[in-house]
């Protein structure tokens, strides 16, 4: 049987981008096959590990439980979309410091999460930053040293608020 | 593709919806956040010949008040229910519940009826509904019906909805003034569903004390506790009910329940761990309701 194609107008990182996509992909597999953009990771596919986490209209999901027709004329946020022309986001360059990463699988979720958090609660309690994490998973940090650059980061933030 | 093939809709109304989903054969299921729905697919546990969507459905999603009833659409994203400030003002138990399940990401796109539609044993909206007697609005080829909570959870994963109808609002009673709740929980991480979890809301009214509480996570469905319920009504004011009483009547309430027995914990660790939250639920929501009053 023939599969329906229907066709999608997404945003991605300010890019408009058409294409006619099958129902039952995801949002993950339509970023990472049809756009070729590859910064946003398939971890468990299931909702569990948040390494495929994204930003749909300015709000973080998973896009691996969102198929890429209900994204149909939203504006998605992806990792790619984080640093400028050049060097890396605040954020990005807190994980850098801190030594936020090891194998990087799960970082791009943490980093869309960060912002999530960092934009609603701008100096957030450690407690606060561990449950904003929570639905995220790192298999090798421990999550001391993201909870330290997501400390740095917010810091660094509010210091550019300031105009520091 | 990870997900089987299926049929795709998208209706902008609910009366759009019901009627798409009529037409569809039995198989079919409603899509809303799909942050329960989805995983099942991926997994293909679950393999829907049609999906209906409605997230696009906009008079699924409004919050209203109305005659001491919290109307909430089926369609209202968890997150934005919990930050409501009229669910947190009118039905802060519910708020806490939402609070509670999943995480940002997930509450940001799963929706207050996929919730309660998905019934999954460790969801706490759930028990919360159970434990105020929520109505569930349903709708379908039959016409519109409420369904007392209580009669629409039948087991894990499983309602009272038939082929072709829908939950479209839930109702939860507004909190009385002067009332305590609570709700306490345990699992394997914080946020993930609950192993156990009790949910108490008390008012001490001119009339005497009214109780209601649910436990949940630890049955196929959500449980109310009315052994629990009337030794916490038949205390005197500014009384505690004693641990070993506490622990007597979830005895007595939970003797019948056919307990959950999985990895995550056995039947005899939710029979102990649910006169415990019980226990620490109760002090919570009793010293709520005397600040209250």
């Amino acid at each position: 049987m023939p599969e329906d194609r229907i066709a999608v107008r997404i945003s991605v990182n300010g890019v408009p981008c058409e294409r006619e996509v099958p129902p039952r992909l995801l949002l993950v597999d339509f970023l990472r096959h049809e756009l070729r953009m590859t910064g946003t990771h398939v971890g468990c596919a299931h909702g569990v590990c948040g390494a495929c986490t994204v930003m749909i209209d300015g709000r973080t999901a998973r896009s691996c439980l969102t198929f890429a027709v209900q994204a149909d004329g939203c504006e998605i946020r992806t990792v790619e979309g984080l640093a400028p022309e050049e060097g890396l986001d605040p954020v990005q360059q807190a994980f850098h410091e801190h030594h936020a990463l090891q194998c990087g699988y799960c970082t791009p979720g943490f980093l869309m999460a960060t912002h999530q958090l960092l934009s609603e609660t701008p100096d957030p309690s450690e407690e606060e930053i561990r449950t904003a994490l929570a639905g995220n998973l790192c298999r090798c940090t421990g999550y001391v040293n993201i909870v330290r650059a997501v400390q740095a980061a917010a810091a660094r933030l509010a210091g550019d608020a300031h105009g520091r | 593709m990870k997900p089987r093939a299926f049929r795709y809709h998208r209706p902008t109304c609910r009366a759009e919806a019901l009627q798409m989903l009529a037409a569809e054969d039995e198989d079919a299921r409603v899509l809303a956040g799909g942050q329960s729905l989805v995983p099942l697919m991926n997994l293909r546990f679950a393999a829907p010949s049609a999906l209906v969507d409605i997230n696009r459905c906009d008079d699924l999603a409004g919050i209203r008040e109305t005659d001491g009833w919290l109307t909430i659409g089926a369609a209202v994203r968890q997150r934005d229910a919990e930050l409501s400030p009229l669910v947190r003002r009118r039905c802060p138990l519910v708020a806490e519940a939402l609070r509670l399940n999943g995480h940002p990401a997930t509450r940001h796109r799963g929706t207050v009826g996929g919730t309660l539609a998905h019934a999954d044993p460790g969801a706490e909206l759930p028990g919360v509904a159970v434990a105020l007697g929520a109505e569930m609005v349903v709708d379908g080829p039959a016409g519109e019906r409420v369904v007392p909570a209580a009669d629409f959870f039948l087991g894990a994963l499983t309602t009272c909805l038939a082929p072709g109808e829908m939950l479209v609002a839930v109702r939860f009673p507004a909190v009385p003034s002067g009332a305590g709740w609570a709700l306490v929980e345990t699992g394997v991480r914080a946020h993930d569903l609950a192993i156990a979890g009790v949910a108490v809301q008390t008012t001490a009214g001119t009339h005497g004390r009214t109780t209601r509480i649910a436990a949940f996570g630890i049955a196929a469905a959500p449980l109310r506790l009315p052994a629990l319920e009337r030794l916490v009504t038949d205390l005197p004011r500014d009384a505690r009910p004693a641990g070993d009483a506490v622990r007597e009547a979830v005895d007595a309430d939970i003797a019948g329940a056919d307990l959950l027995e999985n990895l995550q914990a056995s039947a005899a660790y939710r029979r102990t761990v649910t006169a415990a939250l019980a226990a620490r639920a109760l002090d919570r929501a009793l010293a709520g309701a005397r600040a209250g009053l």
